[in-house]
């Protein structure tokens, strides 16, 4: 006996495998997958037939993954890039500093004063710890973030049978599983050095907003 | 049946008209589109949603989620601003590539 219900519960599942994972445009779809449904029960088809036209209709993950991704295409800088950043800064300085105090005589407004090293060594080693700490923090946020993400969809896979109704869509493309975006789904990824130190910060925002889980939207 | 490309350049201009006339959700924009096209603008219903979030995501158009009259959630789409700017511009184009091509097709009957 077809269950038009499950079978829903199983075409969201296999979006979600394959690589759909926002919860807006799913719940968009399947809003527009139930229309298609009803329009044409109402024309007298039958459940099972409803829905595998529907299906087709509405179109392969694959391919609406792709569209999707095309809407937040701004350009965000890669990791080495930052860290890049962060090693020239680090060199910069001092010898900026070092160019203030010899060049324009300025002891007293940079960091190598002679009158106290103390002062500006202090002053210095806490900016390093402060980068460094930003960028493992960062890295290891991702990190984490990307191996739950896998977690929660290996947990998909296993749990959901597939459908007979999916025999003629093709299956959700594993190849490569460590190359998938990392999506954040706590506020607390939200306030992670790699989003904060994005180029794209605003986008990173909205991405975060979209993905939250329905028991995050409530609260934040 | 029309070509892919053209389908696919036609869609933001076809989008902004129909919203031009109200509020409306995705599934009825494409219905829309197809009754007015006689069936002959085929566009996979999944293809729209990419599109429409996109032009929400230059600020063309914005949305709102609302309780359809059978009580299911919908996500409806109005125009904004600079949307009716981008309608208002894409209408001067496609009525100049409009006008070139029946202006050509006048000669080659002369």
């Amino acid at each position: 006996m077809f269950d038009l219900e499950q079978a829903i519960i199983n075409w969201r599942t296999h979006m979600l495998v394959a690589g759909i994972k926002t919860p807006v445009p799913l719940d968009e779809l399947e809003s527009h997958l139930r229309d298609d449904i009803e329009r044409q029960m109402k024309l007298g088809a039958n459940p099972q037939q409803a829905f595998e036209n529907s299906v087709q209709q509405v179109g392969h993950a694959d391919e609406l993954k792709g569209e999707f991704k095309k809407t937040c295409e701004i350009k965000r800088y890669s990791k080495w890039f930052l860290l890049m950043m962060g090693i020239i800064g680090l060199v910069l300085t001092p010898i900026l500093n070092l160019i203030g105090l010899h060049v324009f005589h300025r002891s007293d407004s940079v960091f190598f004063s002679s009158d106290s090293m103390d002062y500006w060594f202090w002053f210095y080693m806490n900016w390093i710890v402060f980068i460094i700490l930003g960028l493992v923090l960062g890295l290891a946020n991702g990190k984490l973030r990307l191996k739950f993400n896998l977690q929660v969809k290996q947990t998909a896979i296993k749990s959901s049978a597939p459908p007979k109704t999916f025999s003629t869509l093709p299956p959700p493309c594993r190849r490569n599983p460590a190359r998938r975006r990392f999506v954040p789904t706590s506020p607390s990824a939200i306030f992670a050095p790699s989003r904060i130190f994005s180029a794209a910060p605003l986008c990173a925002a909205r991405r975060c907003r979209e993905n939250r889980p329905a028991h995050f939207r409530k609260f934040f | 049946m029309i070509r892919k490309e053209l389908v696919a350049a036609s869609a933001e201009p076809l989008i902004l008209s129909l919203l031009a006339r109200g509020e409306s959700y995705g599934y009825a924009i494409i219905q829309e589109i197809k009754a007015r096209s006689k069936d002959r603008l085929q566009w996979t219903d999944g293809m729209l949603y990419p599109v429409l979030h996109r032009m929400e995501h230059r600020g063309l158009i914005k949305s709102r989620w609302a309780e359809s009259e059978t009580g299911r959630k919908r996500k409806y789409y109005s125009l904004k601003k600079d949307g009716k700017t981008a309608m208002a511009k894409h209408h001067e184009q496609w009525s100049l590539v409009h006008s070139v091509l029946s202006g050509l097709k006048k000669e080659q009957h002369v």
